[in-house]
């Protein structure tokens, strides 16, 4: 299959799972407490939904990415990671109704790699942004758990840790806001269940390889894109 | 630095005086060793905190009394005419919190019903706990009807008392009015956290208690004096003990406690974690760790009893009774119990049911075994009639949570 046609089938089916996977999150967030059995029979299915909406709404955006032929190997990995990890983690939002969406993303998410060579090297290059974006995801999934104000907090929060890990080129006031907006908040309003704290304390230190990765790469003229 | 070592760490640069000597190793440096050092803990560390996200996201962590095991607690007003006097109904106490009942509603009747598979076995070998847990619900239906405009006149046992109607609750129109205990029956909850040592003064205390329209032979007795409150503590940390040493009681205790929070909304009754009256930081920390073993939460019981419950608590109370076998005097003493507990709750009182030592009791008799518990009781309250129910109340440090509740469709027919 060429490369050309086979990222036209990515779109495609990235998109059927972001429309199925929305659809899911609508009818978890209006009437999924009164269908259990097939919503998963979860304690907050509004807040679930919404996330559900979220996250397909951000696998179908990577979908669409697909479009340009001249995506990086690391804006690819991306895009596979934003299909796939939305196919895996919404298992756990919407029961059944999401396994249709589950099995399309993960292959779209799949299919997205050009060469796994060359991105297995591009994960080890910048392993500690990786790990910096894997503690967003985490502070996004307790986020998805907690009443309302909270639940906002946390989602910001965990956006700004992974805009902080994919943002090569931003500046180190830029990437320390993000950093701080993304460690604190949450910390402290969720303090109490420990880890908030410890997602906080474990992406301070990593951040210091990565602030020190990207000083040193503006030193020699250039990120690694 | 060479194309190789990039390739393998990443773009760090280090200096000759970082390189190792050894012509086997030249590829690694110091740097570079330590860095693959950081980036394998990292790995590690971060893949542990994933875990342990997931299991706040999992234990709902962050939202608490959420979900719709908890949803009869904020739908309790909203239901009109008898099925809202059920909903009122369904937030009573009751042993381990098993909701023994179940409700048969009608236009202008509601029957009540014991539902014998919700027992905690051995814990309560004679039923006695079930049925002020159903005498429990009775104050609450009561109270719930008469907000609602409905007069309720309640025969007793109209199957006799072997059979499964409890109550027949026949209703006519009347004023609907307001009451103090109704609107309390939303902020009461068991208690199980430390007091803060104030003493509840003595008429505070009486005025806790109301027995217009029960049955005579039921007394409430108030222990405060500090010896006596120190017997009656002993006797509570020993029942404990013996309770948890005795494997069927253990056992059949333990089957009621749910561990995780897919059991809580599924089944939406038993003990929580949530309920124990632990810290914010410890009740974190414990929803995080898997879910203890039969005897780790023996334990657990065992020293909260001793450490906290009988520790901090400002005073005691013992109902008894002089037919305490009787089902209408047990579900009387349900019927009081609800209301002292209503009442504290209006006054800022906290309480926690603890019927260790009757447990005890009522188990040495169905066992045949000699008693232990009972003489010591008698003892400690000489000549007052057999105790049926204990109890500690004092000003909480903490306020309690919430625990699950079956809907209203749940239990009625």
């Amino acid at each position: 299959m060429s490369r050309d046609r086979r990222h036209r089938r990515v779109v495609r089916l990235g998109l059927a799972g972001s429309g199925l996977g929305l659809l899911a999150g609508i009818v978890q967030a209006t009437v999924g407490s009164r269908i259990p059995e097939w919503t998963g029979a979860k304690a907050s299915p509004i807040a679930l939904g919404l996330l559900t909406i979220g996250l397909s709404a951000l696998a179908g955006w990577a979908a669409l990415q697909q479009r340009d032929l001249r995506l990086s190997v690391g804006g690819r990995a991306a895009c596979a990671l934003a299909l796939a990890g939305p196919g895996l983690l919404c298992l756990s939002t919407v029961g059944r109704l999401w396994y249709p969406s589950a099995l399309l993303l993960v292959v779209a998410g799949t299919m997205t790699i050009d060469s796994w060579s060359a991105t297995a090297k591009m994960l080890a290059t910048g392993w500690f942004r990786v790990l910096l974006g894997a503690l967003g995801a985490c502070q996004l999934l307790m986020a998805a758990g907690a009443p309302l104000i909270l639940a906002l907090v946390g989602a910001v929060g965990g956006a700004c840790l992974i805009a902080a890990a994919v943002w090569r080129s931003a500046s180190r006031p830029v990437v320390v806001a993000l950093l701080a907006v993304g460690i604190l908040p949450f910390a402290i309003l969720a303090w109490a269940a420990i880890v908030p704290a410890l997602v906080a304390v474990t992406a301070a230190l990593i951040a210091v390889p990565v602030l020190r990765g990207a000083a040193n790469a503006r030193t020699v003229g250039g990120d690694h894109r | 630095m060479t194309q190789t070592r990039n390739d393998l760490i990443g773009p760090a640069t280090s200096g000759p005086t970082d390189r190792i000597a050894s012509p086997a190793l030249s590829r690694w440096s110091r740097r570079s060793v330590l860095r693959a050092f950081g980036l394998g803990a990292a790995t590690v560390v971060v893949a542990g905190t994933g875990a342990l996200s997931y299991r706040v996201f999992d234990t709902a962590v962050l939202d608490p009394g959420s979900g719709r095991a908890y949803e009869p607690w904020q739908q309790w007003r909203d239901t009109p005419g008898p099925l809202g006097a059920v909903a009122a109904a369904v937030l009573a106490a009751s042993p381990h919190n098993t909701q023994p009942w179940i409700f048969g509603v009608g236009t202008d009747a509601i029957d009540v019903f014991v539902d014998n598979a919700r027992s905690t076995g051995t814990v309560d070998p004679l039923g006695r706990e079930q049925y002020v847990g159903l005498g429990c619900a009775l104050e609450n239906l009561v109270l719930g009807c008469r907000v609602r405009g409905l007069e309720p006149t309640v025969t007793w046992l109209p199957d006799g008392p072997d059979g499964d109607r409890v109550a027949n609750v026949a209703l006519a129109d009347r004023t609907a009015g307001s009451n103090p205990l109704y609107d309390a029956i939303g902020d009461r909850h068991t208690n199980r956290g430390p007091y803060d040592g104030r003493p509840v003064p003595d008429d505070l205390l009486t005025s806790l208690v109301d027995r217009s329209d029960l049955q005579p032979g039921l007394a409430v007795h108030w222990i405060t004096d500090p010896d006596t409150r120190g017997v009656l503590g002993g006797l509570l940390v020993d029942a404990a003990t013996a309770l948890t040493a005795d494997e069927q009681q253990s056992t059949d205790g333990f089957v009621w406690f749910r561990s995780s929070n897919d059991d809580i909304q599924r089944y939406r009754d038993g003990l929580v974690l949530d309920g124990q009256g632990l810290g914010p930081l410890t009740l974190g920390a414990a929803k995080l760790l898997p879910a203890s073993s039969r005897t780790a939460g023996d334990k657990f019981w065992v020293d909260q009893t001793r450490t906290v419950h009988t520790a901090t608590a400002a005073a005691y109370g013992v109902i008894t009774a002089t037919d305490p076998d009787s089902r209408r005097t047990q579900l009387d003493a349900g019927r009081l119990l609800q209301r002292i507990h209503l009442t504290a709750t209006t006054q800022g009182v906290a309480l926690q049911h603890m019927n260790q030592i009757t447990e005890r009791i009522d188990r040495e008799s169905a066992t045949g075994a000699a008693p232990t518990f009972a003489p010591r009781f008698a003892a400690l309250l000489p000549g007052v009639g057999a105790p049926l129910l204990t109890f500690r109340v004092g000003y909480p440090v903490r306020p309690a949570h919430t625990t699950p509740r079956r809907s209203v469709a749940e239990v009625t027919r």
